[in-house]
């Protein structure tokens, strides 16, 4: 991935973060009429959504193939056979329609590959389940340097990044939570 | 007194009941109809619009997006018709048939709406006719207005098309977004169609100037194709 893809994806949080902001202050306007404030409430989740689902991804991926402890891939590559067929599945999801990001998640007893349509991070979360690996998959992730139809491609050059001491570390925490 | 007053009212007041509101008169379980047949066709790709955008050049787009994008056109005739064809397979579970008919009305309003977007760009449009900006400044107050109210919708967050359609029960046109292709969609004939998805612009704009080519992009917008959709559909 160049750096153009990258700078540019950075910028595209930045603004995610201005826009919560920015809606925040309009919430506090005593002047903003309610039913408008319910329709500025949902906007801000889903930047807030956006923001959270930024954060999980560039935390998560590493120029350098960090590999998960054995114990780590003992427990949870079992349940997919070994951690090649995890990142096969996260590139089979990311075919889903539209846009989105593909991800593992864990609840208290199980693990899934599933992927979360535009922003509805609470699609995985009401249901219990929390992030170990999140992709983006929405275009401007990928299409400067893998093209229009490149996702396929993109997902899979991403899975050889992940950073599995963070993915690790999150299976940790949920476990101990 | 009164009574004869009211009815005189009512009769010559300019009504809009729903034609379907009151009951069916003389309706016939064994009214005849005549025979009619539909030819079915699959999607196929329409290689006049694909010359249209590739061999012209659109300010604001380059050669090169407009050559992937209908790239990406390509697959969604492609997809629509592998789903028409798999949700005819008596083979297929009919939870996934279900779970196809889902995803085709993704890939189907793909193929439509980008027909419909390509075929409503010109290089250099000429600007639109007096009565064109005559109707759509009735409902949006004047032409520039309209033009900014397609920039202001195009920027809704998440990815999707400005669409315009024709509401016949209303007669009026309505301006709104489409989550992806199909949520959202206004039941009416589309006038005018934007793709506002990130990769309609993310080759030549950064992800976060949208806006920047919806600017341009209102710029060519070829109106004698919008106003002869609206003329047809009215």
């Amino acid at each position: 991935m160049t750096l153009n893809q990258i700078n540019d994806h950075f910028r595209y949080y930045e603004k995610a973060v201005a826009n919560y902001n920015a809606l925040t202050t309009l919430l506090a306007n005593d002047s903003v009429p309610e039913q408008e404030k319910k329709q500025i409430e949902f906007r801000r989740t889903y930047e807030n959504n956006t923001i959270r689902l930024h954060e999980l991804f560039f935390e998560n991926i590493n120029p350098k193939r960090i590999l998960p402890s054995l114990e780590f891939t003992d427990k949870i590559a079992s349940a997919f056979g070994n951690l090649s067929a995890i990142e096969q599945d996260l590139v089979a999801v990311s075919e889903a329609e539209g846009v989105g990001w593909a991800g593992l998640f864990a609840s208290n007893d199980s693990v899934v590959v599933a992927f979360i349509r535009g922003s509805d991070f609470g699609s995985v979360s009401d249901a219990g389940y929390k992030p170990l690996i999140i992709i983006d998959c929405w275009e401007h992730a990928y299409v400067k340097d893998f093209g229009m139809q490149g996702k396929k491609e993109y997902v899979s050059t991403l899975t050889k990044y992940i950073d599995w001491g963070v993915v690790e570390k999150r299976f940790n925490d949920i476990r101990s939570a | 007194m009164h009574i004869l007053v009211v009815l005189a009212l009512l009769s010559s007041s300019r009504c809009s009941f729903h034609p379907f509101s009151g009951p069916l008169k003389n309706a016939s379980p064994k009214r005849p109809v005549g025979t009619y047949k539909l030819s079915p066709q699959e999607y196929s790709v329409n290689e006049t619009l694909v010359d249209w955008v590739t061999k012209n050049n659109f300010p604001g787009i380059s050669n090169k997006m407009m050559v992937e994008h209908v790239d990406l056109y390509r697959g969604y005739v492609k997809n629509a018709n592998t789903l028409l064809a798999n949700m005819a397979k008596s083979s297929i579970d009919s939870v996934m048939k279900l779970e196809l008919g889902r995803r085709f009305g993704f890939e189907a309003n793909g193929v439509h709406l980008h027909e419909l977007f390509f075929s409503n760009l010109h290089p250099s449009p000429a600007s639109p006719s007096e009565n064109l900006v005559s109707v759509i400044s009735d409902e949006f107050g004047s032409f520039n207005k309209f033009l900014e109210r397609i920039q202001i919708i195009g920027g809704t967050r998440g990815t999707g098309w400005v669409t315009m359609t024709l509401d016949k029960s209303l007669n009026r046109l309505i301006l709104n977004w489409v989550d992806e292709h199909q949520d959202g969609q206004s039941i009416g004939d589309v006038i005018l169609a934007v793709d506002c998805w990130e990769h309609a612009y993310i080759k030549d704009y950064k992800s976060t100037a949208r806006g920047d080519y919806l600017q341009n992009l209102v710029k060519i917008i070829d109106w004698e194709v919008v106003e002869r959709r609206l003329k047809a559909a009215m």
